[in-house]
């Protein structure tokens, strides 16, 4: 090592501030380094007259104006106790947070509401909603109805409830409301004794 | 009666933590004597660290108030079992740090001590004067330090804690306040040196 970087172990060592190995090591550098020595001199007069400032310590006068301030102030930082302070202090911190989690419970209430309101609604309006471009491809009537039940909705809805329907799935059948009006088929065979009757609706199933 | 005074400073009486946690709990519950008693305990410490780090007795009886007005208003968060003036000196540096900053440059947090109020050396006006351009030589050299420089040295070799207490106060680790204390010393040398000129007010 250098002397430069003797330096600052010096300036440790000279207030007793190193210990072991770097105590010693220093010390082994002081007695070949005259300039070392020197400086380790230099640093002992420039503390020893810091130190002299151990001296000065605030005067009578000085103090008196001090706690004068500060028992005025606290004298004026309201009639109740420090207890009581703390209390309404204590009081009025869990009164904010409880007022914190309200507004925050409120607005989460508000967010997840409408999706819940949806999801209340009778699952084959909701389907018909969604489905109906894709599913009913031939009877018109049918689309009319769709359309009669997506106008009927209530409130609008702020953002879909329900996903999109995958095209690789099969899609459940669309529930209709009212019955269908019944066919009567009659069919009449060679035989006058026999006659068939077929049931059904207008699509023939 | 000054040399009896410097020796008390020098080495301060170990406080009395059962005494003082009796006086925190009285002070708590609305004793505004205890809170006093508290104040007149610690006041010549926290005003002298006060003037050692800002050097103006205004900024420093300023320091010092705002201390135990802080003091009063966290007493009750104090660990009675611990005690009361490592706390305050902590204290005492934040608040001398607040200050200097308030100062925009940090170089200003320490300034001239023209008005510093410290206890009278002595009658003798060859003393008085001697001893008044010592420390002027040893303000100017402390205003050459960096903030953290003159607090880490002012709290190791002025107000006699330990390295490892001074990183705790500062919150630092111990060899960067190791490193801060060493450089500190090497800046003062060299500026009391320097403001010596051709006179030997040293020795």
């Amino acid at each position: 090592m250098s002397c430069h970087e003797f330096e600052g172990l010096i300036a440790l060592h000279i207030e007793g501030d190193l210990d072991g190995t770097e105590r010693q090591r220093v010390e082994s550098h002081l007695r070949g380094c005259l300039d070392c020595q020197s400086l380790a001199e230099e640093l002992r007069e420039s503390q020893a007259a810091f130190k002299s400032m151990r001296q000065d310590v605030a005067d009578q006068s000085a103090l008196s104006s001090v706690r004068a301030r500060v028992l005025e102030n606290v004298a004026d930082m309201g009639s109740g106790s420090l207890f009581e302070r703390w209390f309404w202090g204590g009081f009025r911190q869990r009164a904010t947070l409880a007022g914190v989690a309200v507004v925050l419970i409120g607005a989460a209430a508000l967010w997840f509401l409408p999706e819940r309101e949806i999801a209340r609604r009778s699952p084959a309006d909701t389907v018909a909603v969604a489905q109906s471009p894709i599913l009913e491809p031939e009877p018109a009537v049918d689309v009319v109805e769709v359309v009669e039940v997506a106008e009927a909705a209530p409130t609008p809805i702020p953002k879909p409830a329900v996903r999109p329907p995958r095209r690789d799935r099969p899609q459940p059948a669309v529930v209709p409301s009212e019955p269908q009006p019944q066919v009567t088929i009659k069919l009449l065979t060679d035989d006058p004794n026999v006659i068939i009757y077929w049931l059904g609706d207008e699509k023939g199933d | 009666m000054e040399l009896s005074a410097i020796q008390l400073w020098m080495s301060p009486p170990r406080e009395d933590v059962e005494a003082t946690s009796k006086l925190i709990i009285r002070a708590i519950t609305g004793d505004r004597a205890a809170f006093e008693e508290i104040v007149m305990l610690h006041e010549r410490r926290v005003l002298t660290l006060a003037l050692r780090l800002l050097g103006t007795a205004e900024d420093a009886q300023d320091a010092a108030q705002e201390v135990f007005l802080r003091a009063f208003k966290y007493l009750r968060r104090f660990d009675t079992s611990k005690p009361l003036e490592p706390w305050l000196v902590r204290m005492t540096v934040n608040v001398c740090r607040e200050s200097g900053r308030k100062r925009s440059r940090s170089r200003l947090m320490f300034v001239q001590r023209e008005n510093a109020q410290y206890a009278d050396p002595g009658n003798n006006p060859y003393v008085q004067l001697r001893a008044e351009e010592q420390k002027r030589v040893i303000h100017d050299a402390l205003a050459c330090l960096a903030e953290k420089e003159r607090t880490a040295l002012v709290l190791r070799d002025l107000e006699g804690l330990t390295t490892a207490e001074v990183a705790e106060v500062l919150g630092s680790a111990e060899a960067t306040v190791r490193s801060q204390i060493s450089v500190a010393r090497l800046k003062m040398r060299k500026a009391i040196a320097r403001s010596k000129g051709g006179r030997d007010v040293l020795s």
